[in-house]
């Protein structure tokens, strides 16, 4: 363990320096980031300001809802921005490099670039879920913010396995981009943007069992907005961090399988 | 008008090339006509008159054509990415080698990838959606001429859109950063997913007055019947006026960047 | 038992079979014809330690998969490989340690920093004490002249540079094999000789094993004494490049230069290559016939100023097994490995 971290963490040293030589980029990218979700939010509240509620939900608990999404998807995205890039990692022959040493091929491929468009999602959730948080009265213990943060960091590592099981799908098939794109369709255009109980039990299923994105933000809603009462699933707003652990878990046998079979198929 | 054939058939083999891709994206759009179907089920029960002077059904196929279109006029890829791609890799000077005028080349190259992408991405999925939901034709042959012209203006006009766009990146080398703020543009002020009219009123005059209405709103809402009358023959003529207006500006400052290049050597 | 032993190795990839002809496009969406394509065949080879063995072969002969097998990254479909007493696949950390690879087509450096700094990260992942770091660092400094560009990013570096680069970056950790996967592609002549004064150094001096592959029979013929070649998965040569000379290169060619032009030089045995004013390239066979042979044929109708005799180049020998090998593949299959 203690070997894994020391290999990391060179590693992203080096990523850092490389990173800073493209600092220019990096303002452009903040606002960049602040100006896309300001799109989309910009949309619920077109929408909202015409209905005043989706289902139950006021516009400020969408912006909740929507913002611990983004946050869990930015602090994913610092550091594991290139997960779903593994299909490049193939294709050039830079994942066969990581083959040829002395390490563990898992650690060497997560270290190997950290991103700063993260740090604009993770700044502007931070600052939207503030403000939901004054607008919507919440009052919480103590606690609820220490949930709060492991909730944070459970939704980026939902989102990291997720994502990671997904990509592993490149070592079958040398092309995994369209599916994770197809399958990420249901974090970012169904999750991120509605709550889930608008629609019916198939999509619920999927987004909650089968590509569990909900757990991200819909089900830790559920407790730190106090709506746990509102949805007959809400007590797996409990299961969050758990699901997390699990999936991480699951996500390093899926990884450890897939090499396995890369290197007796080539491909 | 070979080279945009020639274009066409290359875009058609690439496409066909990624099977995969094409089932999964078919996938990914519809679980986008159904998240939205949902949204506009959910709201109309919530508030009937929601909409205004819109039904339920007219709503539902402005979604279904908003999501389809949305795939076929790319924002994602386009010439502004083919652009910013070849300066990235130098390769820009190619470009600009061939015998042909440097405009109609990229214009070829983008019907090329629209023409594939109409014919994959535009008539099976309407045909099946037709079958999945309730959903409103156009009614006479006018709308349905109306509508094809409207897509194609909406072309040309994404099409000069993306160009200007992409020159950017022959001062900064990279779009990332300016690619979201376009992208969130487009998104917001072209009606692609709400209809303009159910903004704020206070906000219609800005979305009206820039050239984005033009590229979505116009040709779903003739197809749904919701621009109809001497409003639909005032969109086509804005079209027909932006197409125009942003050709000029296109050429104008092409022509100014590739006298640089000329004098820089590239 | 030998350094690197290779017994029957095989290696199969699956490959999709595109459809062609009428809507072929479109019939390619629920396409799911594969063929299962042989890129290694039944391989066997033995390296002993300190040896410079030249693995050649013609695009896609199976060369860079089979150094894939070699150092961990692929399973074989069957056979087995035996380096330093472990089987790369299933102690392949254990083996990494062991192994140096430059894959000449990519770098292993990080693109956009130093290579000093991808040396920090390398010495980590491999545990280099200090010392030894240290020390190479120096000797690879001195002599690949790291130092003329150890600062500059990578992707600012040329060609020639990289490799070198990338070369020391495989050393760092003293690895008793190296493989090499084309490390003189795209570099030009003073560059290349450089590369090989390097690799010729750290077989002699360190004892370092290597296997090398390339498309410069120059590469071969200045660095090893022994050399492979595969064609299509199959081993077609192995041995010296001396054998390999005096095996096939029997054809010798003589260039004379005559008094007057040439003309009715019909001798039995021999073939005219080329005719040029007043001289003549003539090919034989030393088997059948010898140079005097020929010249005392050609002296009795012309009077010779001059003459040579050109041995062949190692290139024409291999270009012959490689056009062979085509030959072979377009009659359909059949395949006859030359006998060694
Ligand atoms: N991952 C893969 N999947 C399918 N086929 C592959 C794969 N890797 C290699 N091949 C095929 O195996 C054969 C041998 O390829 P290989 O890369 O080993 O050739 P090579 O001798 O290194 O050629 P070159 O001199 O061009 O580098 C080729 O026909 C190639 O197409
Ligand atoms: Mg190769």
């Amino acid at each position: 363990m203690r070997e894994h971290l020391t290999v990391y963490l060179t590693m992203i040293r080096a990523a850092v320096i490389t990173r800073l030589q493209y600092r220019a980029d990096f303002l452009m990218g903040i606002l960049g980031v602040f100006i896309l979700n300001a799109g989309t939010l910009g949309t619920t509240w077109v929408l909202l300001n015409r209905f005043h509620e989706l289902n139950g939900w006021g516009f400020w608990e969408i912006v909740f809802l929507y913002n611990l999404w983004l946050l869990g998807h930015g602090i994913r995205a610092v550091f594991f921005r290139h997960v779903t890039n593994l299909e490049q990692f193939i294709l050039d022959g830079t994942f066969d490099q990581l083959l040829t040493r002395p390490a563990s091929p898992l650690v060497q491929f997560m270290g190997r670039e950290i991103h700063y468009l993260g740090v604009g999602d993770v700044l502007l959730s931070a600052l939207m879920i503030g403000l939901a948080y004054q607008n919507l009265a919440l009052d919480w213990t103590w606690w609820m913010f220490l949930w709060f943060l492991l909730v944070a960091l459970s939704s980026a590592a939902v989102e990291l396995s997720l994502l990671l099981m997904l990509s592993c799908t490149a070592f079958f098939t040398t092309r995994s981009r369209a599916l994770v794109d197809a399958a990420t369709q249901f974090s970012w255009g169904v999750v991120q943007q509605y709550p889930i109980d608008m629609f019916n039990n198939v999509l619920r299923f999927v987004v909650t069992v089968a590509l569990p994105f909900a757990f991200m933000n819909y089900y830790p809603s559920l407790l730190l907005l106090g709506k746990e009462g509102s949805d007959p699933f809400g007590y797996l707003t409990w299961f969050t961090p758990l699901v997390a652990l699990f999936l991480l878990w699951l996500t390093a046998r899926v990884w450890n399988f897939s090499i396995k079979r890369y290197q007796s198929t080539g491909s | 008008m070979s080279l945009f054939w020639t274009f066409s058939r290359q875009h058609f083999y690439k496409q066909s090339a990624y099977r995969l891709n094409f089932w999964l994206e078919m996938g990914g759009m519809f679980l986008q006509l159904y998240v939205v179907a949902t949204l506009w089920n959910v709201l109309f029960t919530q508030t009937p008159t929601g909409f205004g002077s819109a039904t339920l059904t007219q709503m539902i196929t402005y979604a279904v054509l908003g999501i389809l279109l949305g795939a076929v006029l790319s924002v994602d890829e386009g010439v502004h990415s083919y652009l910013q791609g070849q300066v990235r890799m130098g390769l820009i000077t190619t470009d600009l080698m061939k015998p042909v005028d440097f405009l109609l080349h990229m214009l070829a190259r983008d019907f090329g990838a629209t023409v594939v992408r109409l014919s994959f991405y535009l008539l099976p999925p309407l045909v099946f959606a037709y079958l999945l939901f309730d959903l409103v034709l156009p009614v006479d042959a006018v709308q349905v001429v109306y509508f094809l012209i409207a897509v194609f203006q909406a072309w040309v006009i994404l099409f000069f859109c993306n160009f200007l766009f992409g020159l950017i990146s022959f001062k900064t080398l990279d779009l990332l950063g300016f690619i979201f703020t376009y992208y969130a543009l487009i998104r917001f002020a072209s009606g692609q997913i709400i209809p303009l009219w159910m903004y704020p009123d206070w906000m219609q005059p800005f979305l009206y007055a820039l050239p984005f209405q033009s590229i979505f709103y116009t040709p779903i809402g003739l197809f749904t019947g919701v621009i109809s009358g001497g409003q639909a023959t005032t969109a086509l003529w804005t079209q027909t006026a932006w197409m125009i207006g942003l050709f000029v500006a296109a050429r104008f400052i092409w022509a100014r960047i590739h006298r640089h290049l000329v004098v820089q050597g590239g | 038992m030998a350094l690197i032993e290779v017994h029957n190795l095989r290696k199969e990839f699956k490959k999709l079979v595109p459809k062609t002809g009428f809507l072929s496009g479109i019939r390619n969406l629920w396409n799911t014809d594969y063929t299962s394509h042989v890129a290694v065949d039944d391989i066997s080879f033995k390296i002993e330690e300190g040896e410079l063995l030249g693995y050649i072969g013609p695009n896609g002969a199976g060369k860079s998969t089979s150094i894939k097998m070699m150092t961990g990254i692929l399973v074989p479909t069957a056979g087995e490989i035996s380096i330093a007493g472990m089987t790369p696949w299933k102690q392949r950390r254990e083996h990494a340690q062991n192994i140096g690879v430059v894959f000449g087509q990519k770098t292993q450096l990080w693109w956009d920093i130093p290579p000093i700094e991808s040396y920090r990260v390398l010495k980590t992942i491999y545990k280099i004490p200090d010392s030894v770091y240290e020390k190479n660092l120096n000797t690879f400094r001195d002599l690949l002249e790291l130092h003329e560009f150890e600062n500059t990013p990578v992707r600012q570096l040329s060609l020639g540079q990289r490799m070198r680069a990338d070369l020391a970056a495989a050393m760092l950790h003293d690895p008793r094999i190296l493989f090499l996967d084309e490390p003189t592609i795209g570099v030009d002549v003073l560059a290349k000789e450089r590369l090989r004064e390097f690799i010729k150094e750290i077989n002699r001096t360190r004892g370092v094993t290597i296997l090398l592959t390339t498309h410069d029979m120059a590469d071969i013929e200045k660095l090893c004494h022994r050399m492979s070649i595969i064609d299509d998965g199959k081993l077609l040569y192995d041995g010296s490049i001396h054998d390999l000379k005096s095996r096939y290169g029997t054809e010798r060619t003589l260039v004379i230069e005559l008094d007057d032009a040439p003309y009715a030089l019909h001798i039995p045995n021999t073939r005219v290559l080329r005719e040029e004013g007043s001289r003549v390239w003539i090919a034989f066979d030393k088997e059948k016939l010898s140079a005097s042979d020929v010249m005392m044929k050609v002296a009795e109708k012309h009077t010779i100023r001059d003459l040579t005799v050109e041995e062949p180049e190692i290139e024409s020998i291999v270009r012959e097994i490689y056009q062979s090998g085509l030959d072979r593949k377009k009659e359909d299959g059949h395949v006859a490995v030359l006998d060694v």
